[in-house]
């Protein structure tokens, strides 16, 4: 088949959405109104650099909490029959339908003072804040994002070939072994794709830190939202930055493994 | 083993349970019978107030409407790109693909951004305002990667040597091109389509900065953040919940039935999710349409905050569909948040009606962005009480009509306040620490700070700030959170002791909890006025004036009284007021009481900026 010409739509496409786009960007942050060239603004987005540590300790708290939490769950899924397999992928895709403010706001109500978790905990002694702390932010992140991190996982899982599996067993590999030597290696390129999927968008999204998290739990997306309204050029530098620091994040992710592997 | 077994179902369970709990909450309270989140008995009504909410059933269509063609275009699109790649190799490849990934990997916040100065900059010289178009662009170019990332793995599978052969046993090249080869990639397409659909139904971070006055549901939903979510919201939720279900199981049940584990059927399999996923868009989209279908020729675009209008609940007139209906015209009503993205939007979108504060008029006047009203058109302006005409804002009244106005007040909760509060220096309590809310708004957040330092709020300057700035860092380690709309769900939940917040509003939190109670500061307050506008580039100025002076009507302003809670300038309306209301004190301050408080004036751009930049560097980490 003779089908390059057919990628020059997409190519103008990019161009114009894309490319222009971040040209925009960078323009808007090194001038000013008067279209001077100005370091001024991004001299400002470095006023917000706590805000950028606490998003990614946010985003490596919670992108470790999915890997955590996620991968027994998609090995699970994986070694269940065809048909479990489609449903649980549906059942946990079905949650992503409903709005995520009115997700992270069902979480409020979960977890206030005398709410039905904070009784709970009450009733067996235990008595910690739940709400306006980094705790709550993580947990917010990672109940939005863990379906990011269960889907590319299973998927990968679900392709390792299961005589492989079963040639290691026979071979003598305890099951600890066989998932260390065998599953786990294979499952990387999924863990990377998951871990991107999650990191980056729990790094940069607003809103959830501002219903779960307190004063001291804003997020560098909280800040930009603030922002734009009244400053667009600070606002710009500071997502210019935000870009920066994703995109060195996922060349150190790509190190480990094919770049193809990335948003599977 | 059976352990090993047990352990297992018990880790899926409680990983589905924590999915899963929030959704229960969210079902749950679409039959709570009450606004707030206190619950208070069970009710379907908001099952039947939801299909007769135009706002919610337009954004519905709207959001469906987006999300389907988005969804096809880039399904088009991203299939015809994955062919033409597949021919390109090594370094040429890894650039397109590396470009292609930009916005996947890319932040949304920083793609929406991105997008809005593109828009905004090509509208500049196209002329054109953002809006479905726009906001249709902005999906499609997010959703293609995606279509592009499920259907080259699947053309990577397909053997090449199938197109050949179709051709050598006769096949035409589009016969064997639609025949063959898109059979083979109908997987990967089907589920790039749905991850299309999926995105972009539930996109509210792009679809922020790129929808202009087309309203979608997130956004809906994120203007009502100003107010209170409505639980029509929450119905609504639950029926898309139930229909998404019913789906999932019929497709998986037939699915299960026919095929065991080929190849072959899985394609059968994406056509049969395909149709059932079309069928169910188009009996929702016909469900829509079914509620909005009108022939009105004459539009006029409404610009209100959110939830400041009667709309039929409570026995309260539905204004705008009385409005349509007197003159025969189509409202298209889009609400805001705060007055700055108000006067953002404004930059690039005309509307007819505009709805702002005081110092936000003030500014538009100075601006020249508003029409010089021809009160002529306007004979219910007679019913504006004098108190409420000429204020500083707009001296000569020439350009805006009063529409509510109320003060700031601070709420608390009698059981869990500590010491007296008499003014705003309760917000500075120690014995409250940790249950202090403070507005998450620099303009009222820093007015309060600069009252309890003896400046004057209504006109900063940079010092003034700076000092406001520092007593509100001294108050930041006491101060449970920075909000807005939370302090319904936190004060009526008895989450928090006290917070300063809008009269009007303060008045419906004490309605959910009895323990509630208000104070009115000694010192005084700031005092405010939204009134309406007509913005210069208004496309429709007379059925604007039209539509004010129908606001005016003493019986629409009782609507709208009741409805939203602020008060009211309307002498005629106050007159048909429950003495209850009229003579409460929150809502109706003596005339006393408002000598002692100030408005805000117009502040110039850069201390307004100034003032943001300090506000969020005081409030955040």
């Amino acid at each position: 088949m003779k089908t390059k010409k057919l990628i020059i739509p997409y190519i103008l496409w990019m161009v114009v959405f894309t490319l222009i786009p971040l040209v925009l960007i960078i323009s808007n942050t090194c001038r000013d109104n008067n279209g001077n060239f100005t370091l001024m603004f991004l001299q400002k987005a470095l006023n917000y650099k706590d805000e950028f540590l606490y998003s990614l300790w946010v985003a490596f708290l919670s992108t470790s909490i999915c890997l955590v939490l996620a991968y027994p769950l998609s090995y699970f899924i994986s070694q269940s029959s065809e048909r479990a397999q489609s449903t649980y992928t549906m059942l946990i895709m079905v949650p992503m339908w409903m709005n995520f403010l009115l997700r992270v706001r069902a979480w409020v109500l979960l977890l206030q003072t005398n709410g039905p978790i904070d009784s709970f905990l009450n009733m067996i002694g235990i008595d910690i804040p739940l709400m306006y702390n980094t705790g709550a932010v993580v947990l917010g992140m990672v109940y939005e994002f863990l379906p990011f991190m269960i889907l590319p996982l299973t998927t990968v899982m679900g392709k390792i070939d299961k005589s492989l599996i079963e040639a290691a067993q026979d071979l003598g590999c305890s099951k600890f072994n066989v998932i260390r030597k065998v599953v786990f290696p294979l499952s990387v390129p999924g863990i990377i794709s998951g871990v991107t999927m999650v990191f980056v968008p729990s790094a940069s999204t607003f809103l959830v830190s501002q219903y779960l998290g307190g004063p001291n739990n804003r997020m560098i997306g909280d800040v930009i939202e603030m922002l734009y309204k009244s400053d667009k050029h600070t606002a710009s530098a500071i997502a210019l930055l935000l870009m920066i620091v994703i995109l060195v994040f996922m060349v150190i992710m790509n190190r480990f493994g094919d770049e193809e592997a990335v948003g599977v | 083993m059976k352990k090993l077994f047990l352990g297992k179902k018990f880790y899926i369970g409680l990983i589905f349970l924590f999915l899963y709990a929030p959704i229960a909450v969210l079902i749950a309270y679409s039959f709570n019978d009450s606004k707030s989140s206190v619950w208070s008995g069970f009710t379907f009504d908001w099952y039947i107030k939801l299909f007769q909410d135009q706002a919610i059933m337009t954004a519905l269509g709207n959001t469906l409407l987006v999300a389907v063609l988005a969804a096809a275009f880039s399904t088009i699109l991203g299939t015809v790109a994955s062919l033409g790649m597949y021919n390109f190799k090594g370094a040429k490849r890894k650039i397109i693909q590396t470009l292609s990934n930009i916005p996947i990997i890319n932040p949304e916040i920083v793609t929406g951004m991105s997008l809005m100065l593109l828009f905004v900059f090509l509208g500049q010289i196209l002329h054109f305002e953002n809006g479905f178009v726009t906001l249709l662009l902005s999906h499609i170019g997010f959703c293609t990667p995606y279509v592009i990332l499920s259907v080259t793995p699947k053309l990577r599978q397909m053997d090449n040597h199938l197109f050949e052969a179709a051709q050598d046993l006769g096949c035409t090249q589009l016969q064997a091109f639609f025949q063959v080869v898109i059979h083979e990639l109908l997987p990967g397409i089907v589920s790039g389509f749905l991850i299309s659909f999926t995105y972009s139904l539930d996109d509210f971070i792009i679809s922020f900065f790129t929808s202009g006055k087309f309203q979608t549901l997130p956004i809906e939903i994120y203007t009502m953040l100003k107010k209170r979510v409505s639980p029509k919201i929450n119905a609504l939720s639950t029926i898309l919940f139930v229909v998404i279900f019913a789906v999932l199981i019929i497709t998986n049940i037939s699915g299960a039935n026919k095929n065991k584990n080929t190849k072959e059927n899985n394609g059968k399999n994406g056509k049969k999710m395909l149709c059932l996923a079309l069928a169910l868009i188009i009996l929702l989209g016909g469900l829509v349409g079914y509620s909005r279908c009108s022939n009105q020729t004459q539009v006029l675009n409404v610009f209100n905050w959110g939830e400041n209008i009667a709309n039929g609940e409570d026995g309260t007139l539905d204004v705008i569909a009385e409005f349509e209906k007197k003159y025969n015209v189509k409202v298209n009503y889009n609400e805001y948040e705060s007055n700055e993205e108000m006067y953002a939007k404004l930059q690039n979108e005309s509307y007819d009606i505009i709805i702002p504060s005081d110092y936000m008029i003030g500014k538009l006047i100075a601006e020249d962005m508003l029409l010089p009203l021809d009160f002529d058109n306007i004979p219910n302006y007679k019913n504006i009480a004098d108190e409420y005409k000429n204020l500083p804002y707009d001296p000569n009244n020439e350009y805006s009509v009063p529409y509510t106005w109320g003060v700031v007040a601070l709420c608390y909760n009698e059981n869990m306040v500590e010491g007296e509060v008499t003014g705003f220096d309760a917000l500075w309590n120690e014995a409250n620490k940790g249950q202090i809310l403070m507005f998450n708004n620099s303009r009222d957040a820093l007015a309060i700070a600069m009252q309890r330092l003896g400046l004057d709020p209504s006109n900063p300057t940079k010092a003034d700030i700076d000092k406001a700035c520092e007593l509100l860092k001294e108050q930041k380690p006491l101060v449970q959170n920075y909000v807005m709309d939370q302090v319904y769900d936190l004060m009526e939940c008895d989450q928090s002791a006290i917070a300063p917040y809008y009269a009007g509003d303060i008045y419906y939190m004490m309605d959910n909890n009895d323990s509630l109670n208000y104070c009115l500061p000694e010192e005084g307050t700031n005092f405010f006025v939204d009134a309406m506008c007509i913005p210069k580039n208004a496309e429709n100025p007379e059925l604007a004036e039209l539509f004010i002076n129908f606001m005016l009507e003493p019986e629409v302003g009782v609507s709208n009284s009741e409805y939203i809670g602020y008060a009211s300038p309307n002498k005629e309306t106050v007159a048909l007021l429950d003495e209850e209301i009229r003579n409460n004190q929150l809502i109706y301050p003596s005339k006393e009481y408002l000598d002692k408080c100030y408005m805000y004036s117009n502040t110039p751009a850069d201390i307004y900026n100034y003032m943001q930049e300090k506000f969020i560097e005081a409030s955040t980490n």
